[in-house]
């Protein structure tokens, strides 16, 4: 299975993978030196905040394609593990479908709300660095979260099984998570 | 009936219309086992482009706004500190701490479990947290001496939500601010109802306990040579407590920097005293984190921007007018708050329903002569139900993701435990002492 | 037909009262035609989220603090400026409700963000609470000091020698009461509003600035009413101006003295003008760092005008505040 496709979702797997994880890890450094700063040397980072707002944003919009990418997303399943195989796959290829279509859309408005912040120069307050270039991961992410649901719903149609996303399979244990 | 129906299609900018077309967009995708992020966004867009005809980056807008407060952070950090505590050692130390001196006594674990997170969500003033770092401790102990998980999830979340009425609470700040009153006030009222709270959480555990003795073990007492062993042991795990309650209030950090200081703390013992991790599992463990924190954030975020939809089109104003608050008594309007709060908390994050609500009920509360401490002491309780009663609680969101359960077992324990937090919030109506006695009394009313 | 006003404000606070008489004033003179849906603090978003509606016309009107606008347009931080709009209060309205340098010179940058400025108001003089006395910047030695994250703010308190600490409002109660952070700075109607006095042992009065909001309107909607509904707005925006200014000068006198009823261990310092003369010494420096922060958002070729406009700007405030203040005489 080394075709290129393959290897372009094994790349921004990884990609991925790492924003998220130095970005909490950043996160965490960011407080702690602002914290010891104040309190020891009575120096206090003034885009200390700033930058864990940048960084949650980094973080939440990555880290949610991820999850898609993983078949982690809470649902309720009361009615759906009532139903039968067969009705199962025909709602999951469904929703995959319009759960991609949604993402697209807002992927769409997104970018379109990157390029007005961009248009009126929003610059943030304590860094003054334009904001859309740290809003720019939201339709990225929103995209690839797309790309997740949209493949998810082509395995669906092509196998047997019921496919959560582009790579992760619906068994008795992942129904609602899985990692 | 049909004509109701040709409303909606018709987009009658009512406020019935909207409502009903909205929550039925969102009941009937729920239960189709959608996303969650789904039912939310499609309510949402429904309202704004059909409806309303606003221009639906705002959706983008408010999803920002709604992961941006910087309170927020103290949800990852805890996360990542708890997962790093279970990678390691210091997590067992803590719970062979607690074996060793109440494993041997009925309901001793879940009581337990329950003044951990309150007394951890008090301090750390983030329900989430408390129910990430209690929560992954103390959940697998009890489920392996026989508690149901259900029930134990739903201990954890609901004792977790204590926090909003124990200070430092942000529920009571913001509430003090919004509606122009003493936080310290709030503070001392909020104190009583949380401790009384706590404790018929403890009663019911120990009644659980009593009513499943046949399926739930005891250990066997230890005695005090392996209890000094087990005290030992916990010595640097309790530095993690003692660090966050003793940086906190000696002002060292806030609340939310106290968060990182944990993670910090945790990789120390674990990664250079006790060499127990590698680098390789801090990266893993914020991986984790990371995505965890996504998968809650984004539903946060989603909320947001539905109820700024919610409150652009000034629903909650529009439905609450008939009811002619302002000639009612004051008890019936302490119920209209403490359901309309309940209601709001079903659908939305418990701060943005403050947000939205008080300064529409506060003139109200004005006029009607009530004191504003015991409806702000009232609010608190009613965000804590509200994080978690389904569907929309982020405290059960935060569950799904950190226990890796589906919503209906996360939800399937809380009947009784939403019992009693009504039970409570009854009292607080009827008997207001309970919250004003310690107030009139440190405040010479 | 249905006009939405945004305030960064909770309800009845002095952006509230501006819009309740902006509304009253639309809702007469249009013979009940038109209604102003008033929104406060919260309920449509954080203060950039009320601007950007503002400016893509979600909204109408939106008012937020000066500080907030200079994201967008990083002239207007001039308001910003210590020691610079340090007059009596009426010299202070007049300037903010007439000042040519703001109003016409900056309109083309407002313009850009598709905003048109309306009105610009004081909510009164800014206090400094501290838990120690404070009467020279040697007394600011280790305070913390909680401010607006924005550049100006954070510069000022770093020159008067305090460590400027930025925190979300929300913290802020907390952070005093346990001495995370030793003093913040706000008028006295939000700091009682607050309950920061609570948590406070000192308000010091430095006669530095006060915290100004601006009221804006969506442009291209704006430019597209038909001019009778535009003087109607004007209209409005005077009596508003006016109601405002007679209210924030009312509710900082009253929330002085329930401060002083329910605190009475707090101790309040008026820096005497020697005091003060070490302060405005010091804020002169603060001129350079507007002039650089204006000019750095700006392409390198454009920095050499941006920088001469922002001197300008602040020439002529200094300028329009001293003839405002011999007018009043
Ligand atoms: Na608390
Ligand atoms: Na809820």
């Amino acid at each position: 299975m080394k075709n290129p496709l393959f290897i372009i979702n094994r790349v921004t797997e990884k990609l991925e993978a790492f924003i998220i994880g130095a970005g909490i890890i950043l996160m965490m450094l960011n407080s702690v030196i602002n914290a010891m700063g104040r309190y020891l040397f009575n120096y206090s980072l003034y885009f200390s905040e700033e930058l864990n707002q940048f960084l949650i944003v980094i973080v939440t919009f990555v880290g949610f394609a991820y999850a898609v990418r993983m078949g982690r997303n809470i649902r309720m399943t009361a009615v759906y593990d009532m139903l039968s195989f067969k009705k199962q796959k025909i709602l999951t290829t469904f929703i995959a479908f319009s759960t991609a279509t949604l993402m697209f859309y807002l992927s769409y408005e997104a970018y379109l709300y990157v390029l007005d912040i961009r248009d009126i120069n929003r610059l943030s307050s304590a860094l003054q660095i334009p904001v859309y270039l740290i809003y720019s991961i939201i339709p990225f992410g929103f995209f690839i979260a797309g790309l997740q649901y949209a493949s998810s719903f082509i395995m669906n149609l092509l196998h047997p099984e019921i496919y959560l996303s582009f790579s992760v399979i619906e068994t008795k244990d992942n129904q609602d998570m899985q990692l | 009936m049909i004509d109701f129906i040709g409303d909606i299609f018709s987009a009658e900018l009512d406020p019935y219309v909207i409502t009903f077309a909205l929550v039925i967009t969102m009941v009937v995708l729920l239960f189709m086992s959608f996303p969650m992020i789904v039912p939310l966004a499609v309510a949402c867009l429904i309202g704004l482009l059909h409806f309303s005809d606003v221009d639906p980056q705002v959706i983008i807008q408010q999803m920002v706004t709604g992961i941006s407060p910087t309170a927020l952070i103290s949800v990852p950090m805890f996360i990542l500190a708890a997962d790093i505590m279970t990678r390691g050692k210091t997590a067992n130390y803590l719970l062979e701490l607690i074996e060793a001196f109440v494993g041997h006594k009925r309901g001793g674990l879940p009581i337990t479990a329950c003044l951990s997170c309150t007394l951890f969500g008090s301090v750390s003033g983030s329900t989430q947290a408390t129910v990430v770092a209690v929560g992954q401790i103390m959940r697998p102990k009890l489920l392996k001496v026989g508690y149901k998980d259900s029930f134990v999830m739903s201990l954890i979340i609901n004792a977790s939500d204590i926090a909003y009425l124990i200070p430092p609470s942000i529920a009571l700040i913001l509430f003090g601010t919004l509606a122009n009153t003493s936080v310290g006030e709030l503070f001392v009222a909020g104190i009583a109802p949380g401790l009384v709270l706590a404790l018929l959480f403890c009663i019911y555990s120990y009644v659980y306990s009593i009513r499943h003795k046949d399926s739930i073990a005891l250990v066997d007492k230890k005695t005090w040579p392996e209890r000094l062993k087990a005290i030992k042991n916990a010595l640097l795990p309790l530095g993690f407590p003692a660090l966050i309650i003793g940086g906190i209030y000696s002002g060292i950090v806030t609340p939310t920097e106290a968060a990182s200081f944990a993670v910090l703390y945790a990789i120390i013992v674990e990664a250079i005293i006790y060499r127990e991790i590698t680098f390789s599992d801090i990266t893993k463990a914020a991986l984790n984190t990371g995505l965890i924190t996504a998968v809650v954030f984004i539903l946060v975020g989603i909320g947001q921007a539905f109820s700024w939809y919610i409150s652009f089109e000034m629903i909650p104003q529009a439905l609450l007018e008939p009811l002619e608050l302002g000639s009612s008594s004051p008890e019936f309007i302490m119920f209209v708050i403490a359901l309309s709060f309940f209601i709001g908390c079903m659908f939305v994050d418990s701060i943005v329903v403050l947000l939205i609500l008080t300064p529409i009920f506060m003139p109200i509360i004005t006029a009607a002569g009530l004191d504003p401490v015991l409806v702000g002491v009232l609010v608190a309780l009613q965000m804590a139900i509200g994080s978690a009663t389904p569907p929309f609680g982020c405290d059960i969101f935060t569950a799904i993701a950190i226990f890796d359960r589906p919503y209906m077992e996360i939800i399937r324990g809380t009947p009784p435990f939403i019992a009693i937090l009504l039970l409570m919030s009854a009292l607080l109506i009827f008997f207001p002492e309970i919250a004003l006695l310690p107030r009139d009394f440190l405040f010479d009313k | 037909e249905t006009w939405k006003f945004a305030s960064e404000e909770a309800k009845n606070d002095v952006q509230d009262i501006y819009a309740q008489k902006f509304a009253e004033v639309i809702k007469k003179e249009s013979e009940g035609d038109i209604k102003v849906r008033i929104y406060y603090y919260g309920q449509l978003g954080t203060e950039n989220d009320i601007v950007e509606l503002a400016s893509n016309g979600t909204i109408q009107f939106v008012s937020v603090g000066a500080g907030h606008i200079g994201s967008y347009i990083p002239e207007i931080q001039a308001l910003s400026l210590p020691y610079l709009l340090n007059a009596d209060e009426e010299a202070v309205h007049e300037v903010l409700t007439n000042s040519k340098s703001i109003y016409n010179g900056l309109s083309p940058k407002f313009e850009a963000v598709n905003l048109k400025l309306l009105s610009m108001m004081s909510e009164g003089d800014m206090v400094w609470g501290a838990n120690k006395p404070i009467h020279t910047p040697a007394d600011f030695e280790n305070v913390k000091i909680r401010t607006f994250t924005s550049a100006i703010p954070t510069e000022t308190y770093k020159v008067f020698g305090a460590t400027p600490t930025p925190l979300s409002w929300g913290e802020v109660y907390g952070a005093l009461q346990l001495g995370t952070v030793d003093g913040m700075v706000n008028p006295i109607y939000f700091i009682y509003n607050a309950k920061w006095h609570e948590v406070q042992d000192y308000l010091i009065f430095p006669g530095q600035q006060p915290y100004i909001s601006t009221v804006s309107a969506s442009s291209k909607w704006f430019n597209n009413l038909s001019s009778e509904k535009q003087t109607m707005v004007n209209k409005a925006i005077t009596a508003a101006d006016k109601a405002a200014f007679d209210y924030q000068v009312r509710i900082n006198s009253e929330n002085m003295v329930k401060i002083r009823e329910e605190s009475p261990d707090l101790k309040v310092i008026v820096l005497n003008e020697e005091e003060r003369g070490e302060f405005i010494e010091l804020s002169k420096s603060l001129h350079d760092t507007y002039f650089d922060l204006v000019a750095n958002t700006y392409p390198e070729s454009e920095q050499t005008a941006a920088r001469q406009n922002a001197q300008d700007i602040v020439n002529n405030l200094g300028r329009e505040i001293k003839a405002a203040a011999k007018n009043l005489e």
